[in-house]
């Protein structure tokens, strides 16, 4: 009897330690999901998942309210995820495992591997064969050989593979300048065509730089590491993806270079600064010279920013006199498991393609236009900032100046975030960008590995 | 004989009506807790990923690679770490039920001011702490430089401060929970005890260490296990206020099992780490239990 109670109350103990554990992890099931296809009142509905800020709900509800105009009888359930683009994929797998996965939503380009590689999006290439629209409008190549992947091969981006997924837009990461501070400070504007080396850009920021403590005004912020990078001749992986190269020493030498903007040359604000008041809230009131900024900041800058500002070339390194940026795109997947394939196809095509839509998007200062004529025509005159468009669209349109990041071609992605949260030691001083890499490349080695 | 049969009769329907009144209880249990715990044991045997659908039985891949991860040994030591705000909060809160359990203006003020960080939102007090630490702008260093002319540190930014300012935050925001703990203690010590030592010619120095801190030994108890197992699963403010951390320093266990099950979509090692840390807190949980008897005072001599 004694023995019996004892094994009763560890049992308990043991219950007890496990089901107070057990609600940390599984906990936000969503239950808002919407059906997935069906019926309401004889209307077709489909549901649609996207994240975003508010000013991008309301552009795309009206996209949508444009869509179920032409679409009698069909009825397009929204569900706008708010938060950052990590609680929406935390949403969008509870969907999954909730089997409410909505007939139509992004993903982002970062994202596409796994969820291509998993099977759970649908080969959109028989529907594109059969579409008018997409005959007969031309949108960026590059745009829709992101979404392709060669199931035998596994591999993503292969131009010959199926198609899985229609670009919502595609985002080119360009520099920012200030004009109104440019001006104010006598300095000469940035050529619109010619890039400056970095020389001149740590020129150019130290006589942007001035002031203290709460008025400080920085040359630059928060820049790119990927930019420095790729624009040094080296990158994160290798040319198969399967060997983490940040060990090199043009890696490192861009990575101190971009650490030292802070440190050294103090043109740039350092950790600290960067978490007193960020670099975004810092260039908004206009307090730096030049910063990065993608297509959906325009209607931001336009609405909160009160200075004059343009988009300039990327800064070449002296060495390579190459000047590359980051491109990144989310990509519009209908569900395997939707009932409404065809018209989930028609929806993602619609915001992806139909002139009207994107006209509203670009005008709303969301995103460059998918339609290369329409990029290339009226965006470009569109009379409102950035002045100088072009380097949008050469971020776009030119391998030598804009290529996805390393993540977007590996399926597991956290070699990346491990690096990204333990490059702090470089930022903040702590060791040499040659250093930190020599002993940080190992590690993601293993998890890059561990993903296969 | 005829009596005794009745009886049993009796007995039995008695008992028949007493299993149907606690089967409810039972039922929610199996249901809610066994069956899971169960599904939980077995897929953390699985490589089931969530994204991918695979749940293949992999016996103890996921533990092996748990425990040889180092960022695994991290988020426990963090948490760990985190801990050491148990008995600096159990002081702090010490303190404030004592000198509430008195005769005073106001009682009722100060209690619920000091209870109002316990029922607070988690994402409202994440906003306010992050401004009272911003490291330029914050009033906690501005405090600092005036008082003692140094420069205060880096507390969410700084890899080595960002733990200590974790605590501080989790200090504030239990205290006014355990306080409430200690004042119903408190309230429960019998009269007479005092009045023992009045008659010896004792003080409130006497009344304090003699009667009032040993009494209080099951409430101590209570609030280490709570607080432990609480501590063990910190996850809410961590992620709000810090995420991981510079260089992960803010990664706790359960953010480390969050990492696992919804940014790698694999949820049997996230299943696996839960178990780790349950088999954790039911080891620590159990010691506490063992050597309890010889420093908790049970009533019974």
């Amino acid at each position: 009897m004694k023995t019996a109670k004892k094994i009763v109350s560890v049992l308990l103990a043991l219950i007890l330690a496990v089901s107070m554990t057990a609600c940390g992890g599984g906990g936000s099931t969503g239950n808002e999901g919407g059906s997935s296809g069906g019926n309401e009142g004889g209307n077709k509905v489909i549901t649609f998942a996207g994240w975003g800020s508010l000013a991008e709900k309301k552009i795309f509800t009206a996209m949508i309210d444009k869509f179920e105009e032409t679409h009698p009888g069909v009825k397009v359930n929204y569900q706008h995820i708010p938060g950052t683009q990590e609680d929406y994929l935390v949403k969008l797998i509870s969907l999954l495992a909730a089997n409410k996965m909505p007939d139509v939503f992004y993903i982002h380009s970062d994202e596409f591997y796994s969820w291509v590689d998993a099977d759970r999006l649908e080969n959109l290439t028989p529907y594109m064969e059969q579409s008018e629209l997409a005959a007969s409008t031309k949108i960026w190549d590059k745009s829709l050989n992101i979404f392709r992947y060669d199931a035998a091969s596994k591999q993503v981006g292969v131009e010959s593979g199926d198609l899985y997924g229609l670009p919502k837009d595609l985002g080119p990461w360009a520099m920012v300048y200030n004009k109104t501070l440019f001006e104010a400070k006598g300095v000469a504007l940035p050529d619109p065509k010619e890039p400056m080396t970095w020389t001149e850009f740590v020129d150019v920021c130290k006589q942007l730089t001035d002031g203290e403590g709460i008025n400080k005004v920085f040359g630059t912020a928060n820049y790119t590491l990927e930019a420095a990078v790729w624009s040094n001749g080296a990158d994160y992986l290798s040319e198969d993806k399967t060997q983490v190269t940040v060990d090199t020493p043009e890696f490192a030498e861009a990575m101190q270079w971009v650490a030292d903007l802070a440190l050294v040359e103090g043109v740039s604000p350092t950790p600290e600064e960067d978490s007193a008041s960020g670099w975004f809230q810092r260039w908004v009131n206009g307090k730096v010279g030049m910063a990065w900024m993608g297509p959906w900041d325009q209607a931001t800058f336009w609405d909160s920013v009160s200075f004059e500002w343009d988009i300039m070339p990327t800064p070449v390194s002296d060495k390579t006199g190459k000047g590359v940026s980051w491109l990144a795109s989310a990509a519009l997947c209908v569900s395997k498991t939707s009932e409404e394939k065809q018209l989930a196809y028609e929806l993602a095509e619609f915001l992806s393609m139909d002139a009207e839509a994107q006209t509203y998007n670009y005008e709303a200062g969301q995103a460059v236009p998918n339609i290369i004529d329409m990029a290339k025509n009226d965006y470009l005159s569109m009379n409102k900032a950035p002045a100088n468009k072009q380097v949008f669209l050469d971020i776009i349109e030119n391998p030598e100046k804009g290529q996805f990041k390393s993540v977007y071609f590996t399926k597991n992605t956290t070699w990346y975030s491990y690096f990204n949260a333990e490059s702090s030691k470089v930022w903040s001083g702590e060791m040499t960008a040659a250093e930190f890499l020599k002993q940080i490349q190992p590690a993601m080695q293993e998890r890059l590995d561990s993903g296969k | 004989m005829e009596k005794k049969g009745k009886g049993n009769r009796l007995k039995r329907s008695e008992r028949r009506a007493g299993m149907l009144f606690i089967a409810p209880i039972y039922l929610q249990f199996i249901v809610f807790f066994l069956f899971f715990m169960a599904y939980s044991l077995y897929m953390s045997l699985t490589d089931w990923n969530i994204l991918e659908g695979t749940q293949n039985f992999i016996g103890f891949e996921n533990f092996k690679q748990i425990l040889t991860d180092p960022l695994f040994w991290k988020s426990l030591w963090n948490t760990l770490y985190l801990m050491l705000g148990i008995p600096i909060g159990m002081l702090f809160a010490m303190m404030a039920a004592l000198a509430l359990n008195r005769r005073m203006v106001g009682k009722t003020v100060y209690r619920v001011i000091l209870y109002l960080p316990a029922v607070s939102s988690t994402v409202a007090i994440a906003l306010l702490w992050r401004w009272i630490y911003n490291a330029e702008y914050g009033v906690l260093n501005m405090l600092i430089e005036q008082f003692f002319g140094v420069k205060g540190p880096n507390w969410l930014g700084d890899p080595d401060v960002v733990k200590i300012s974790l605590i501080i935050l989790g200090v504030w925001r239990g205290m006014g929970n355990t306080m409430l703990l200690f004042l119903a203690g408190l309230q429960n010590i019998p009269k007479e005890y005092y009045e023992v030592v009045d008659v010896s010619g004792g003080n409130a120095w006497h009344k304090l260490t003699y009667v009032t801190l040993p009494m209080m030994s099951p409430t101590y108890f209570y609030v280490i296990i709570t607080g432990v197992i609480g501590g063990l699963q910190a996850f809410g403010d961590q992620f709000i206020i810090t995420g991981l951390g510079p260089e992960h320093s803010a990664m706790t266990v359960v953010y480390y099992l969050w990492e696992k099950g919804f940014a790698e979509y694999n949820m049997g090692a996230a299943c696996a780490v839960a178990w780790v840390l349950s088999i954790f807190i039911f080891v620590i949980t159990l010691i506490q239990f063992k050597t309890s008897k010889s420093w908790v005072y049970d009533g019974n001599g």
